[in-house]
């Protein structure tokens, strides 16, 4: 489901979404997770999960 | 001020820059030498034109004559010119005192060109306005980095009950957090830093034997609190075991980049232990890919390739000439990848997702201003065209957009 509208041109695009379907049917297929090299798999999903995660913030913050 | 020929003490100021401060003021350090380095051969250029003999400094005492003779024109002033290029590249973002410094650094070169009689008044505002556009024009090419204040949203949940001096937390610190996995100087001081702050802590470094999420499975598992010290890499294994074991989560900046921490706003060590006597929690997005996790972005296309052939190289050669060479690399050998994006057959140069929406800067993905707006940020770049090195240029002047490479800076 695309939040805003996307932004494409001349093969670039940009949108804002929840998931999103890569589909890689050759080897390797690697990914950067958070500077990370990883091997992915042959279908690779990315998704979210919102407000997953509790972290501490500093007592003034945005 | 004979000590300016050469551009001797801006190089001097950018190269201890670069070396001591952060991502930050090495990009000052770098825009600041570029800005003198254009005045500099844009005065140069000028001069050959100007041709204006040097002025009669035969009434100038001695003691203020320079040692050695300038046979070039006098108009307009080079030395004044990189000066000011200089200190217009440093005041774009430096911190006050340091600008104030080089400011007054170059005000005392312009007065000296003709106190010491080697330049007409007219030359060195020459050089002024040389050195004034050339800041401009490094300012365009290198703009500061945006920063946030105080940290990106969050979603907040109240404060914890924490215990002041540590006790059921549990810190990892990895000490491969810095370039090429050599131990860093700060680790010692961030583990007695947090030692002293939060003296029943449990602290456990990281060795190079360890397998990092075991050790942050079984860290998180057995304390109420998780903190990790280091950089991205492992906040992400940190993060991975808070999640499985539903703990909260102190990130420490002590790596190279720490984009998570300073998105948060906890852009030192210092701040990040006092955000824990705070005891503020707040919840935000995380996103996956393959059942991974990741808090900033994850890629496919010919970044994780240069990645994976820096860190090969990192080693050897350390990790900033080695990203170098593996960024040649691939501008040299990257071929699309074809794929199917949300079922879509394409030829992927590379494609971007972010956890929440990145602000676009400087045509990169530069900072987050939400860690809790619930969406991916996408940017996939295919090769539709003939020519597809031109593509981001194209769109972004055709469409006043900036794509985002493959090399998010934050």
């Amino acid at each position: 489901m695309l939040f805003a509208g996307a932004t494409s041109g001349a093969g670039y695009t940009e949108r804002l979404t929840e998931s999103l379907t890569l589909a890689i049917p050759d080897e390797p297929r690697l990914l950067a997770v958070d500077g990370e090299v990883v091997e992915g798999s042959a279908e690779v999903v990315f998704r979210k999960r919102p407000a997953a995660l509790r972290v501490f913030v500093p007592l003034v913050h945005g | 001020m004979q000590s300016t020929d050469n551009m001797a003490p801006w190089v001097l100021v950018s190269a201890t820059l670069a070396v001591t401060g952060g991502p930050r003021l090495r990009r000052t350090a770098l825009r600041a030498i570029a800005a003198a380095g254009i005045a500099n051969a844009g005065a140069t250029a000028v001069k050959y034109l100007a041709r204006r003999p040097r002025p009669d400094s035969s009434a100038v005492p001695a003691a203020r004559v320079p040692y050695r003779s300038y046979v070039s024109s006098s108009f307009p002033s080079g030395h004044t010119a990189a000066a000011v290029g200089y200190a217009g590249g440093v005041v774009s973002d430096a911190p006050l005192p340091l600008s104030l410094l080089v400011s007054a650094m170059a005000g005392a070169v312009g007065f000296s060109r003709v106190h010491s009689g080697v330049h007409y008044p007219g030359d060195v505002l020459g050089g002024v306005a040389i050195g004034a556009v050339s800041a401009l024009l490094s300012r365009a090419l290198l703009p500061p980095r945006p920063e946030l204040v105080f940290g990106a949203s969050t979603t907040p949940v109240g404060e914890a009950d924490v215990d002041q001096e540590g006790a059921g937390v549990t810190v990892v610190v990895n000490p491969r957090g810095g370039d090429n996995g050599v131990p860093t100087l700060t680790t010692a001081d961030t583990t007695t830093r947090v030692a002293r702050q939060l003296p029943r802590a449990r602290i456990v470094p990281l060795s190079a034997d360890d397998d990092v999420a075991s050790v942050m499975d079984e860290a998180a598992r057995d304390s109420s609190v998780l903190a990790v010290a280091g950089g991205d890499g492992t906040v992400n294994a940190g993060a991975t075991a808070a999640l499985a074991h539903d703990r909260p989560l102190l990130v420490l900046p002590d790596g190279t980049l720490n984009n998570f921490a300073r998105t948060l706003g906890l852009t030192s060590v210092e701040i990040a232990l006092r955000a824990y006597s705070g005891g503020r929690l707040a919840r935000v997005d995380v996103g996956e890919v393959d059942g991974r996790v990741f808090l900033n972005t994850s890629s496919f296309g010919s970044y994780p390739r240069m990645v994976e052939r820096r860190d090969r190289w990192a080693d050897r050669i350390g990790k900033w000439p080695a990203f170098a060479l593996a960024l040649w690399r691939d501008l040299r050998e990257v071929q699309p990848t074809p794929a199917l994006v949300d079922g879509r057959p394409v030829k992927v140069w590379w494609a971007f997702v972010g956890n929440c929406r990145y602000r676009t800067h400087a045509r990169v993905p530069a900072l987050r201003e939400h860690l809790d707006d619930g969406r991916l940020d996408v940017r996939v770049l295919c090769a539709r065209s003939p020519f597809p090195g031109c593509v981001p240029w194209r769109t972004c002047c055709s469409r006043g957009r900036r794509p985002g490479p493959a090399t998010p800076s934050g």
